[in-house]
């Protein structure tokens, strides 16, 4: 079957990872690794970030998601869709417009000093790091429990006016338990998201003192070459999140990924007071998420830095992003389709090779989420290295591992559209005796609109990425992330934000237009 | 949209096949400031394709201590020729992979405080590790280590990690050398008046311009850099203690696929042509006497009152444990 062969590939890529790791490295040390304090130091640290970002952004998304589910106001919709988008801003996008608000020379610093007050570094390590995850993911918490909210039926909200009761009682009894069973899940994908961090903590880290796992893994290869390092921290980074992951969804799945808009619910008995309080909460979400791109846009107006538009260097590396968005994207999809169609098959399906399929399927989807890019990266690299020139295969693994690493994301997204529509199609076709392309164009129509947006995300995913890039960037293949890296490594602060300025307008377009191409006009049904 | 891949993989395709036809390309891996347009890279560039019939490559890796390992992790497959920007501190490591060549370049010319006769590195520069600081805005800098140390936490400082650069190595090694055993201990006195580790010296020295910290770990020499565009402002601190002391080298590769190429470029390293480049352009002492002597940006550039080394083989048995001694110490 088409679908389970290209659900083992994507396995047997990873296997291969893992073979050419474990080839290289020999037996991994992982007791003298997890035994040595070094090590021990970095796993509290990144245990620790990742537990904070993830309190954070789970407890100021609770009270801006109410917020948002209550009100309406001009540019709720930009506001909600943008906070869809900020999962596939470029990490180096944010980098850059969040030093340029929070840095010693950032608008925060000029406007204390205009007060006359010192100014402060606080970028730099633990609270830099928290700053970048709350920015990139207190959005993606609060869109998951704007949808739970609004999935409340409206005669809930009816029956609870109906009983006269106050704002106050409808979230106690009827908003709270709803989110409540809701908070392990976010909690548990944000610390897993942040768990794995790796451009972040590199550029606003601050140094040896804040490296996570991935930053020691990425270190262990690119500075020390020491495989057996590698793969020692890549097992025990991998065996703790699989840990977490465990804790965290042991209830069930993480509530799929939905595109589109969200109307306001309304509110009942409102109040000026409760009023003031909303938007005030949502205002200073606003400028929070708002106000590093604003900056970012200010600084890419800076002439110092258009000399970047003039280099044979800048144009070099938007091709190539755009290349490895598009390729990856379209190939995530592919890969994502026959995941799901394997995990559709086998759900319809009896006998115990079912539930081997639908594992091996599952753990396709899931371990990109768990293995480090890094780790995967290098491993597939040492595994080619041994039979052909590994370097020219360069851009080929760059466009796999983001495919695979985009996996996670398109299966949440496709999964159940496929569920719920294969059935259906599968019945009509049997009942009609329809085969062939016709049968797909059954089933095209309304995969459509899933298709567009998992496409979009993995393609804006796969342009900002770092991960990969970062291991296989040479001078011949240079993504914009990668650039901006370099040009801020040599000082070159002007010309990194219009390559950021780039980045960002390239992620959003390609995000745009292939949402509208692929997705159709329908998209809003389906949403 | 579509069609991006196909003809971009033309356009690459026939670019790389033109080039192949024309010359010969030798690939030069160094560190960024080393290959970036203000530094000694494009004249380098230019005076050596002038004689060599090819084209001199620089490939910025990021950060110098990082080089080699990006050609280990290459392999086979590297197209590096020609390894330039490890220094003295890495040496003993950088021969264990069995990755380099001898040079064979004449050594009469070299001038270095110490004397040179390895086979396998070549010097192409040397200088001082040293703090430069802004005298308007720190009119009192340390004059000692020991004053760098017990200063006060207001007084902030970006240094490099010792992991990816050489200027970090180094001073992971100055402190070594000075403090011993109690290294972690001043590691953890340094570290309240740490605000960055940088990857680079690049990076670091940025940050330092654009205000970000008092003091910034580079070389004595950075000092002639702002003495020659007329700026007296910025200073190299000298300690009483000595600084250390590094020679930058560089080395041929075993697996270079232009063998030849390389064995000129390292003969073309101890060339007048290419030391004239070094003092005003990577602003460190040449390797050799120059004909013109040293640039009047460097007269007033302060001769440390004792350069300290370390013998390479020590650094390379106890690098590891050295690197993750001063890793511990700065999480507080």
């Amino acid at each position: 079957m088409f679908g389970l062969s290209v659900a083992l590939l994507a396995l047997a890529l990873v296997a291969c990872a893992f073979g050419g790791l474990a080839l290289e490295a020999g037996a991994p040390q992982l007791l003298a690794e997890w035994n040595k304090p070094l090590t021990r130091a970095i796993i509290r640290f990144t245990a620790l970030q990742a537990a904070l970002s993830a309190l954070l952004s789970t407890i100021f998304a609770l009270p801006l998601a109410c917020a948002l589910a209550r009100r309406r106001f001009f540019g709720r919709g930009a506001l909600i869709k943008l906070g869809g988008v900020a999962l596939v801003i470029p990490s180096m996008v944010a980098v850059i417009g969040l030093v340029a608000v929070h840095g010693r020379g950032g608008w925060i610093n000029d406007a204390l000093a205009a007060a006359g007050i010192a100014r402060r570094d606080y970028l730099y390590g633990l609270a830099g790091i928290l700053l970048a995850h709350v920015f990139f993911n207190l959005p993606l918490a609060a869109r998951i429990f704007l949808n739970g909210l609004l999935a409340l039926p409206q005669s809930a909200r009816s029956l609870a006016a109906l009983h006269g009761m106050r704002p106050r009682h409808v979230f106690f009894h009827i908003e709270w338990p709803l989110l409540r069973a809701m908070i392990p899940g976010v909690f548990g994908m944000v610390f897993l998201l942040c768990f794995t961090s790796f451009a972040i903590v590199l550029t606003l880290g601050g140094g040896p003192q804040s490296a996570t796992l991935e930053v020691a893994i990425y270190q262990a290869l690119r500075f020390d070459f020491d495989l057996q390092k590698a793969v020692a921290l890549s097992l025990i980074q991998i065996a703790l999140c699989l840990l977490c992951a465990l804790l965290f969804f042991a209830g069930g799945a993480p509530f799929p990924l939905r595109a589109g808009d969200a109307r306001g619910a309304g509110c009942l008995a409102d109040s000026a007071a409760m009023r003031a309080v909303d938007f005030a909460i949502i205002a200073a979400a606003a400028v929070f998420l708002l106000m590093p791109l604003a900056a970012l846009g200010v600084k890419a107006l800076d002439p110092r830095g258009w000399t970047i538009l003039s280099e044979a260097a800048f144009w070099h590396a938007l091709r190539w992003t755009l290349f490895i968005a598009l390729a990856a994207g379209a190939l995530s999809c592919a890969l994502a389709l026959a995941v799901c169609d394997v995990l559709v098959t086998l759900r319809a399906r009896r006998g115990s090779l079912r539930a081997a399929g639908a594992l091996a399927a599952e753990i396709a989807g899931l371990v990109t989420l768990l293995a480090p890019p890094i780790t995967l990266g290098a491993g597939l690299f040492l595994f080619f290295r041994r039979f052909t020139d590994a370097l020219s295969l360069g851009p080929a693994l760059v466009v796999a591992l983001n495919a695979l690493l985009a996996l996670a994301f398109g299966i949440r997204i496709l999964l159940p559209a496929l569920r719920a529509e294969r059935g259906r199609a599968d019945a009509l076709c049997e009942l009609f005796g329809i085969g062939g392309a016709r049968r797909l164009r059954l089933l095209w129509r309304p995969l459509r609109a899933p298709l567009g947006y998992a496409l979009a995300v993995a393609a804006a995913l796969s342009a900002g990425d770092m991960g990969v890039i970062a291991l296989f960037g040479t001078e011949e293949l240079r993504t914009l992330p990668l650039l901006i890296y370099r040009l801020l490594g040599a000082y070159r602060v002007e010309q990194a934000a219009v390559a950021a300025a780039a980045l960002c307008a390239v992620c959003f377009a390609l995000f745009w237009l292939l949402e509208r191409l692929v997705g159709g006009r329908e998209r809003r049904a389906h949403a | 949209m579509k069609k991006i891949p196909l003809w971009f993989f033309l356009a690459v395709f026939c670019a790389a096949a033109g080039a192949a036809r024309a010359q010969p390309v030798l690939n030069v891996y160094t560190y960024d400031s080393f290959a970036s347009d203000w530094g000694p890279g494009p004249r380098i560039k230019t005076a050596f394709e002038a004689v060599c019939e090819c084209e001199l490559n620089f490939v910025a890796v990021d950060g110098s201590a990082g080089i080699l390992s990006r050609v280990r992790f290459e392999g086979a497959s590297s197209r590096a020729d020609v390894v330039l920007g490890l220094d003295t501190s890495l040496m003993a490591e950088a021969k264990r992979g069995g990755l380099l060549a001898p040079h064979d370049a004449p050594l009469d010319a070299l001038a270095l405080p110490v004397k040179w006769n390895d086979p396998v590195f070549l010097p192409f520069d040397y200088g001082y590790f040293a703090f430069i600081y802004d005298r308007e805005k720190l009119p009192s800098p340390p004059a000692s280590f020991h004053e760098l140390v017990a200063a006060d936490d207001s007084l902030k400082i970006i240094i490099q990690d010792p992991r990816s650069s050489t200027p970090g190595l180094g001073l992971m090694l100055w402190v070594k050398s000075l403090y011993g055993g109690g290294a972690a201990e001043v590691w953890k006195k340094l570290a309240g008046k740490i605000t960055a580790v940088t990857g680079g010296w690049s990076q670091a020295y940025g940050m330092f311009l654009d205000g970000e910290a008092d003091m910034v770990l580079s070389y004595t020499t950075s000092q002639a850099y702002h003495a020659a565009a007329g700026d007296e402002r910025y200073r190299a601190a000298a300690f009483a203690e000595g600084h250390g002391m590094q020679i930058e080298v560089a080395a041929r590769l075993k697996n270079a696929p232009n063998p030849e190429l390389a064995r000129r470029f390292m003969r073309f390293i101890v060339s007048e042509e290419f030391q004239s480049a070094i003092p005003e352009g990577n602003w460190m002492y040449p390797a050799t006497r120059l004909k013109g002597g040293l640039p009047a940006s460097f007269a007033n550039v302060p001769r440390p009152a004792r350069a300290l080394g370390m013998d390479p083989q020590r650094i390379a048995d106890n690098k590891a444990e050295w690197v993750d001694e001063f890793s511990r110490a700065l999480r507080r």
